[in-house]
């Protein structure tokens, strides 16, 4: 696995860990790890990044927070997608779309 | 309620979150160590190694924390730059709100610094719950304060009290190199000062060894003012001599900066007393008349002492029984707080109860205008609510809203609150004590704060708690915005109608008002106030001791002052009528010896008195000179002492006086028209003069002139100085002056009531005009089909007018059901008008149906303007 980590956009944190969540409920480890997961060690998510957005997201009401007991038996805490999370990703999704639209169409323009 | 509650959770359960924070940080390092361990790493480099990773668990902590603050701060902003937006875009709704909130606010503070100065602030004195006054109730007369051998007597005998000690507050002339200046200057016993808990800043109090009997010079203890003021803050002046009232006094004390006298309004004229000197008095005279304050001793009640008191005044009257004539003695005490607040307490609560009226008209205008505002919003929420934003982010922008009007409230209401004090303190109610400590101070401020909060919370709270979580299930509708719910418009008329009937009160209590200070101001006086003005002209008694000196100086300054350009005549009495010393004397027909003395004012005058007053002599003559210089024992009595000892006729007729173990015996020479000496609320009092004597200290000069009492007082100060009196000539005013003061307290009372109902009438009518303007323009899509299909455009004003009358009328109707509950409680207050008066309350119904057609009359008029043809065709 590439051990590269590239720089993320400012904003693409959130919608990386709203897609993650949209799968299932996950604690903060795996979020990371599934994001490293799936894309391939291209997004290697640090705690010092994922924590504050984790807690932003769950401030803005768009991801909810509770203490469980994981599969292992381990106390952790899991995040949930909320129904305005959903709508902020469906959001999210589009937005980014058309950014990559747009810029694929500079970037290949003549 | 969980998402708030998390909001909130950040906030105030810090310590949880950063509990729950440190868990799980834990919780992920644990999960990359069990990796690196699943990996083959060593124990201790697998921790070791998950540190690193995660990069340090303190340093995300900051991070989060960061992101914590960041978010809120970043959301506050943007709530508050978006709510100054929604407002500014509604710049009418947004005055409104802040004006009329501003104030209820603003008037309520008046009234609350004005309640706190009074009533609720405790006194400056150490323990002043236990500082106490005397009244005395004896020969027939209330009030008349204690004699010198009784307070002796208390002092030795009383075990419920201590620090028995007196005051008497005089006028007085300090002499300076400059001229004689006025000072005020209180007559005190040793442990008066001590008593209301004062010590010299530099120097000593008043001692025991300074009471009567001394010859040597007297002491006299000055305030700080005075010592700044004229003394140059000199500390050499202790211990020198200061000449008042031509006789010189050594300095012995000075007092601390800010020491204040409060005692009742009725004693005391002057909080600040420049200088303090000893009561020097017999105390075998039977003189009744001396003012007597205490100390309650430790563990006493105010009822133990009153029940000491009525074991002593039985031994008292034997002692002394030339100054318990007529039985019915009784000395009482009670808290010094309480004597002063007496008289203006039930007017302070009218009006604390018309400014909450005035508050709640507020509140429900605002209430009105909140919901009127949120019917209108629903689309714009449900928009915003479709396109993503969270119920509680709705929720904290509607609340911001509310908050910065709050602010805006707030603030303008503390600059009418300014203004308001300002007003009140030149209203001048001499009879409501404190005043001076009225001021704004953090309470204030803290009150405006709190006020404004919860009144724009309340009534922003509810409407946007209901949008923000109805509004998302009803479907966006397309086409014409959703005019508000018909329970909405209900909410809104019965507001109006409610503020109408709120209105209603402080109108019927300031027409009520209004009409008892007409009735007073027409109260015959007996004498013509206008254009004459008044002077206080003391007199060095020590120079002028002998009547005949007096006489001569009195003379010379009736000359000089005569001689005034456009005075045209000059005389002296004393004291005047309506001025606070009236002279109260038990009289009686000198040729019934055994019937009941009644009361009587007295009244000492020079010839040419009654002219310049313009009371007129129904039979009889005026004094003479000849009067004055052989001491005749005569008397003019006016009409109301006449007709009730003698109906048969007075001219001729001798009039007793009695005094303390003597009588006086009169003979009528004149009969004039009733004069009125006390108060117009005190009920009528029988009057008497006598020629001029050795009696009084000083006489106050009357003169006729049609200039003003600014224009005449240098004048008047120059001639009586060059008449060489020995003092100066003060208090220069127009005869007007003690007419006004004497109904000051009604006039006080008017004035406010009358601002506060100006207030409240406003308000509703804001409110009706509101209302109606928005109701009409909701059916302005049905008056244009009204008028399309052929109704007359007075049909349709007829229908806007109807509904303002309806609802005015309703609030009308219930208003008046309370008025009178509320009238009822302040009938002490009124003069010569029932509280269910007639014509006042018909006044008020008349003005509301004014008021209420002027705010239909203009949504009535742009209902005219109503085009049908583009009223269909708008969406």
């Amino acid at each position: 696995m590439p051990d590269r980590t590239l720089e993320l956009l400012k904003g693409t944190l959130d919608l990386l860990i709203l897609r993650t969540l949209d799968l299932r409920p996950m604690h903060g480890s795996a979020i990371a790890e599934r994001i490293a997961q799936v894309t391939r060690g291209a997004f290697q998510v640090k705690a010092g990044s994922l924590f504050p957005a984790l807690h932003r997201l769950e401030q803005e009401g768009w991801i909810a927070g509770e203490w469980r007991e994981s599969e292992e038996g381990r106390r952790v805490r899991s995040y949930t997608l909320t129904r305005e999370g959903k709508r902020q990703l469906a959001l999210e999704k589009r937005t980014w779309t058309r950014i990559v639209e747009a810029m694929t169409a500079l970037l290949e323009s003549a | 309620m969980g998402r708030l509650g998390r909001m909130i959770g950040n906030l105030l359960r810090r310590r949880e979150a950063e509990e729950s924070l440190d868990a799980e940080l834990h919780a992920f390092v644990d999960d990359l160590t069990r990796r690196n361990l699943a990996r083959g790493m060593a124990p201790g480099d697998a921790r070791r190694n998950a540190l690193l990773e995660a990069g340090g668990i303190e340093q995300v902590k900051e991070n989060v924390r960061d992101a914590w603050l960041g978010q809120s701060v970043e959301t506050t902003l943007q709530d508050i730059r978006y709510a100054v937006r929604t407002l500014k875009r509604s710049p009418g709704f947004t005055t409104v709100v802040v004006a009329t909130l501003a104030l209820g606010i603003g008037a309520n503070l008046v009234m609350f610094s004005l309640m706190r100065a009074v009533l609720w602030r405790p006194l400056p004195y150490p323990e002043p719950e236990r500082i106490v006054m005397l009244r005395v109730d004896a020969r027939n007369t209330p009030d008349t304060g204690a004699t010198m051998g009784e307070i002796q007597d208390l002092r030795e005998q009383s075990r419920t009290l201590a620090q028995i000690s007196f005051a008497d507050q005089r006028n007085a002339s300090l002499e300076l190199a400059s001229g004689m200046e006025y000072v005020s200057a209180a007559l005190i016993s040793d442990d008066f000062l001590p008593l209301l808990g004062t010590h010299a800043a530099t120097g000593r109090l008043l001692a025991a060894r300074m009471d009567a009997n001394q010859t040597g010079p007297l002491a006299a203890v000055i305030s700080d003012e005075l010592w700044h003021r004229r003394f140059g803050a000199d500390a050499s002046i202790v211990g020198r001599a200061i000449r008042i009232d031509g006789v010189d006094v050594q300095v012995v004390g000075i007092l601390p900066p800010g020491f204040r006298l409060y005692l009742p309004t009725s004693l005391i004229a002057d909080e600040q007393v420049d200088v303090w000197l000893p009561y020097r008095m017999d105390t075998s005279l039977p003189f009744r008349g001396i003012s007597v304050a205490a100390r309650l001793r430790p563990g006493v009640t105010l009822q133990q002492a009153n029940a000491e008191l009525a074991t002593l005044v039985p031994q008292f009257a034997r002692k002394y029984p030339a100054a318990y004539t007529g039985g019915n003695a009784r000395i009482t005490v009670n808290r010094i707080h309480e004597r002063m607040t007496q008289e203006s307490r039930p007017a302070l609560f009218l009006l604390f109860a018309a400014v909450g009226f005035v508050l709640l008209i507020a509140c429900v205008n605002v209430a009105n205008l909140m919901v009127a505002r949120g019917a209108a919003r629903q689309r714009e929420l449900e928009i915003r609510r479709a396109l993503g934003a969270g119920r509680v982010r709705i929720l904290r922008q509607l609340l911001t809203e509310s908050a910065l009007l709050a602010a805006a409230a707030a603030g303008v209401g503390l600059l009418w609150t300014h203004w308001g004090l300002e007003a009140i303190r030149r209203l001048g109610a001499s009879h409501i004590p404190m005043q001076s400590r009225m001021s704004m101070d953090g309470f204030v401020a803290a009150g405006a704060v709190l006020l404004s909060l919860v009144t724009t919370l309340a009534f922003g709270l509810l409407p946007a708690w209901r949008l923000a979580s109805g509004g998302a299930t009803t479907p966006l509708r397309a086409g014409r915005s959703e005019t508000a719910s018909s329970g909405a418009r209900r909410l809104q008329r019965t507001l109006v109608a409610l503020e109408v009937a709120l209105s209603i009160l402080p109108l019927a209590c300031g027409g009520l008002m209004l009409r008892s200070f007409v009735n007073l101001m027409q109260s015959p006086l007996g004498f013509r106030p206008d254009h004459v003005v008044t002077a206080e002209v003391p007199f060095d008694v020590h120079r002028f001791a002998k009547l005949e000196q007096r006489w001569a100086l009195l003379r010379q300054v009736f000359e000089r002052v005569r001689a005034l350009p456009r005075v045209q005549a000059v005389s002296a009495a004393w004291p005047l009528p309506l001025a606070a010393n009236q002279q109260t004397r038990r009289v009686g027909r000198a040729d019934q010896v055994d019937a009941l003395p009644i009361l009587a004012t007295q009244q000492i005058a020079a010839p040419g008195y009654l002219d310049v007053i313009g009371t007129p002599l129904r039979e009889g003559r005026d004094f003479t000179a000849e009067d004055v210089t052989a001491q005749r024992n005569v008397t003019i009595i006016d009409e109301g002492l006449a007709k009730r000892l003698w109906p048969e006729g007075a001219i001729g007729r001798r009039l007793v006086v009695y005094r303390t173990g003597w009588r006086h015996e009169l003979e009528i020479v004149g009969v004039t028209s009733a004069i009125r000496t006390t108060r117009v609320r005190d009920g009528d009092m029988p009057h008497f003069m006598m020629p001029y004597d050795d009696y009084p200290g000083s006489m106050t000069l009357v003169l006729k002139s049609p200039d003003s009492a600014e224009s005449l007082a240098q004048g008047i100060r120059s001639a009586v100085d060059a008449a060489n009196g020995g003092r100066a000539a003060f208090d220069i005013r127009p005869m007007s002056a003690y007419v006004a003061d004497s109904v000051g307290d009604t006039r006080f009372l008017l004035l406010v009531l009358a601002a506060f109902a100006g207030a409240a009438v406003l308000l509703a009518a804001v409110g009706l005009y509101g209302t109606l303007a928005y109701l009409t323009a909701q059916r302005t899509r049905e008056f244009g089909i009204r008028l399309a299909l052929g109704s007359s455009v007075t049909g349709i004003v007829t229908i806007v007018i109807r509904e303002g009358v309806l609802l005015a009328s309703a609030g009308a109707v219930a208003g008046l059901m309370g008025v009178a509950a509320v009238t009822h409680a302040m009938r002490e207050m009124l003069y010569g008008v029932r509280p269910l008066d007639g014509p006042t309350l018909a006044g008020v119904v008349v003005l509301v149906g004014v008021v209420a057609l002027a705010a239909a009359g203009v949504p009535a008029w742009r209902a005219t303007r109503i085009d049908p043809q583009a009223s269909l065709r708008s969406e």
